[in-house]
């Protein structure tokens, strides 16, 4: 693409260069060949007039007298009426006279404007004399304006009416007996030397004419082609503006829908006290590789910060990739090392192109602080002024089948974690020095010291970099995020809530939850597994026969744990239902005899120490308890 | 948050490992994986449930279902290595009675 156009700009220089030659050409041959032929012609010009004044004030004399002969004779004629006459006296003058080709003899024109005058002039071929009526107005001719007047007059040259010849005309006054003018008399003479004259000029003109017209065509088609070209690349830079147009809008789009994969709205959980946070993603172009995210559930926050290798819409891509596998994952698994071999196998299994993210991946329980965590070859986070101590682990799609270990850490109240992609540390200046590990750090540590807020951090942070950068262009994506937490105090109580989808496939997820609580309240390996069959047992229950046949509703949990009591509370909106209206199996009966159903009812009863169903309103309330013993 | 099977067949058993919990999530999946128990043909089947974490409701059904189908043909279904808790569960629901536990 980019040799096409540079040849193409060159052949055009090449065009221009010899049509601007073949200008200059031209001008130059047509200035030397004009030149010589005015120099020649004005030489002989004046070899001419030399010679001819003499011969030119003879001819004129002539002319004069023969017409001042003529005037008696042509005064009686007109006097008497003898047209005839007149025209046959007229015509033997012109035969015998060689400089005269014609004469005009018109009336005075009167009042009633009608003009009357004829034209009597010698054949070109045979030398006879011709007749002809003037039907021309003859009156805005000088010889007859001026010949009226009185004395003889001579014209200035013309060109006759009648031939194709230049003359001079004099005229003079015909008179009647009272001396009033009645006609003009006018003899012409034909200025053939004049004409031969310009005759030559043409001739010679004519000659270096065809060299001239020749260079001109071959600059015409010259500057046809220049036109052709150009016209040709302006419909080819139309074509590449309109491709372009095409691509900067498509990539303003993918723009948009990168960032809306990532949450944006601050602070995300506005009714939370015990946690903030705030995030910030500035791509180097329109799309980008890096990427962050956060999902709460269960009371634990899930978060990532990644960093694909590369820039623009190859990372972007993969970036698109990573971020909803983490979300995916983020529904049912909660340990990061988990997530990110997952996120590995899926991104390694067809690597072909050899991407690769660094993912940083933290699972905070907001209830205990404790911080489990997964590296993958990022940065370390910053936890309040010190980087967390991490395993650094290679990075996602680099191999499948990598085994990640996850990290534990407990976050003490009032923590803030910072995390960022190395667009932040690795910001140069125009002297090609980095921000730095160090830069950054102290920034943590002094913004730290006044506040926890996740926003400010990364406003310093943010104002710091441009500061440092200044109007160098941002090489690479620069992302941060930072988390705050802030224990809740626990009184004596603590409430628990989760909601399920009605599928089944959320079991493991119900699971984890129940664990978590029942952990929490102290209760040994056996009892969980108790607590947490009978949950199952009542959550699976609902999504059978509250909401049958695959209808879609939701689970709502909520669990308290008192000094002396966990308590359970299953919503539904779903058809009434009521576990505790079923009636006891018989687990004494034989195999053959037995019933599939029933049992979870049963172990419903056996494991939690009340069983409570109400319906209200349009809901399923099923309450469900188990005594503490500490 | 996983259920695994492993199954294995013997000269005089078939034997089927259980690892992980059998809940209802997993249940459908360990229903296909038991079908093969189904052709016992008078041999004895062996569920080792030495890593079976959890077991359900939609758990216990299966067993029951495998039992039911494994009598008349003349065989006995052993389950072996259960720990405590699952046991009890065993216990509670008249199921110990219906197996053979080694």
């Amino acid at each position: 693409m980019k040799t096409t156009q540079q040849t193409t700009k060159w052949g055009s220089i090449n065009v221009l260069i010899a049509a601007a030659l073949l200008l200059e050409l031209t001008t130059a041959v047509q200035y030397f060949s004009m030149r010589r032929n005015i120099t020649r012609q004005l030489t002989e010009m004046a070899q001419r007039d030399v010679s001819e004044t003499n011969h030119t004030a003879e001819l004129k004399r002539e002319v004069e007298r023969t017409t001042t002969l003529m005037l008696p004779i042509v005064e009686r004629y007109t006097a008497n009426q003898a047209d005839d006459s007149l025209r046959l006296y007229i015509e033997q003058i012109l035969n015998q006279q060689h400089d005269i080709v014609g004469f005009d003899y018109c009336h005075v024109v009167g009042d009633d404007g009608l003009r009357d005058g004829i034209y009597i002039y010698k054949n070109d071929d045979s030398g006879k004399p011709i007749e002809q009526h003037i039907d021309f107005d003859f009156t805005r001719r000088s010889w007859y304006s001026e010949g009226i007047k009185g004395n003889g007059f001579w014209s200035e040259p013309y060109m006759s009416n009648y031939k194709v010849i230049l003359m001079c005309t004099y005229s003079a006054p015909v008179r009647d007996e009272q001396g009033q003018t009645v006609a003009v008399l006018g003899a012409d003479v034909p200025l053939r030397e004049l004409s031969a004259l310009a005759t030559q000029i043409y001739k010679n003109q004519q000659r270096s004419l065809l060299p001239i017209i020749l260079l001109h065509a071959i600059g015409l088609i010259l500057l046809a082609f220049i036109i052709y070209r150009s016209i040709r690349n302006v419909m080819r830079l139309q074509a590449v503006d309109a491709e372009k147009e095409r691509i900067s809008s498509e990539l303003l789009v993918a723009h948009r829908i990168q960032q809306a994969m990532l949450p944006k709205t601050f602070p995300p959980f506005p009714n939370r006290g015990d946690l903030d946070i705030y995030a910030s993603l500035t791509p180097a172009r329109e799309v980008g590789g890096d990427f962050y995210d956060f999902v709460l559930r269960d009371e634990k926050l899930f978060f990532c910060i990644g960093d694909v290798s590369g820039k623009g819409v190859p990372a972007a891509l993969v970036m698109a990739m990573a971020s909803s596998a983490f979300r995916l994952l983020t529904e049912h698994e909660s340990a990061p090392e988990y997530i990110l071999a997952q996120i590995n196998d899926s991104m390694a299994r067809d690597n072909d192109y050899n991407m690769f993210i660094t993912l940083f991946i933290g699972v905070l329980d907001l209830t205990t602080g404790q911080m489990c965590y997964c590296n993958a070859g990022h940065k370390a986070p910053m936890i309040g002024s010190l980087p967390l101590p991490i395993k650094p682990n290679l990075p996602i799609g680099a191999l499948s089948d990598v085994k990640f270990s996850a990290q534990e850490t407990t976050l003490s109240s009032g923590t803030t974690i910072f995390l960022y992609t190395d667009g932040l540390t690795e910001a140069e200046n125009n002297t090609h020095e980095q921000f730095g590990q160090q830069r950054m750090q102290t920034i943590c540590t002094d913004t730290l010291s006044q506040t926890s807020s996740p926003k400010s951090l990364i406003d310093r942070m943010t104002e710091a970099v441009h500061d440092f950068v200044s109007d160098t262009e941002q090489s690479d994506d620069l992302t941060m995020m930072a988390i705050s937490y802030n224990k809740m105090q626990s009184a004596n109580s603590n409430s628990y809530h989760i909601i399920l989808p009605c599928d089944v496939s959320q079991t493991p997820r119900l699971a984890e939850w129940v664990e978590g609580i029942c952990e929490d309240a102290g209760f040994g390996p056996t009892t969980i597994m108790q607590i947490n069959l009978a949950i199952e047992e009542a959550v699976v229950n609902v999504m059978k026969y509250a909401y049958p046949n695959g209808s879609e509703g939701d689970v709502n949990l909520e669990a308290v744990t008192e000094p002396d009591w966990l308590t359970f509370t299953i919503t539904d909106d779903g058809r009434p239902f009521d576990p505790t209206a079923q009636g006891e199996v018989d687990t004494t009966l034989p195999a053959e005899e037995r019933a599939l159903g029933g049992l979870g009812i049963h172990l419903m009863r056996k494991y939690m120490d009340s069983l409570d169903y109400k319906r209200l309103g349009n809901r399923n309330i099923l309450t469900m308890r188990k005594h503490i013993n500490k | 948050m996983y259920m695994k099977t492993t199954f294995k067949k013997e000269d005089q058993h078939l034997v089927m490992a259980f690892e992980g919990r059998l809940d209802t999530a997993a249940s459908s999946q360990a229903e296909e994986d038991m079908r093969v128990l189904y052709d016992c043909e008078g041999r004895d089947i062996i569920l080792d449930c030495t890593h079976l974490d959890y077991i359900s409701s939609s758990g216990l059904r299966l067993f029951l279902g495998l039992i039911k189908n494994a009598r008349p043909k003349g065989s006995h279904v052993y389950l072996t290595g259960m720990n405590d808790s699952l046991r009890q569960v065993f216990d509670e629901t008249g199921f110990t009675a219906l197996f053979e536990i080694l």
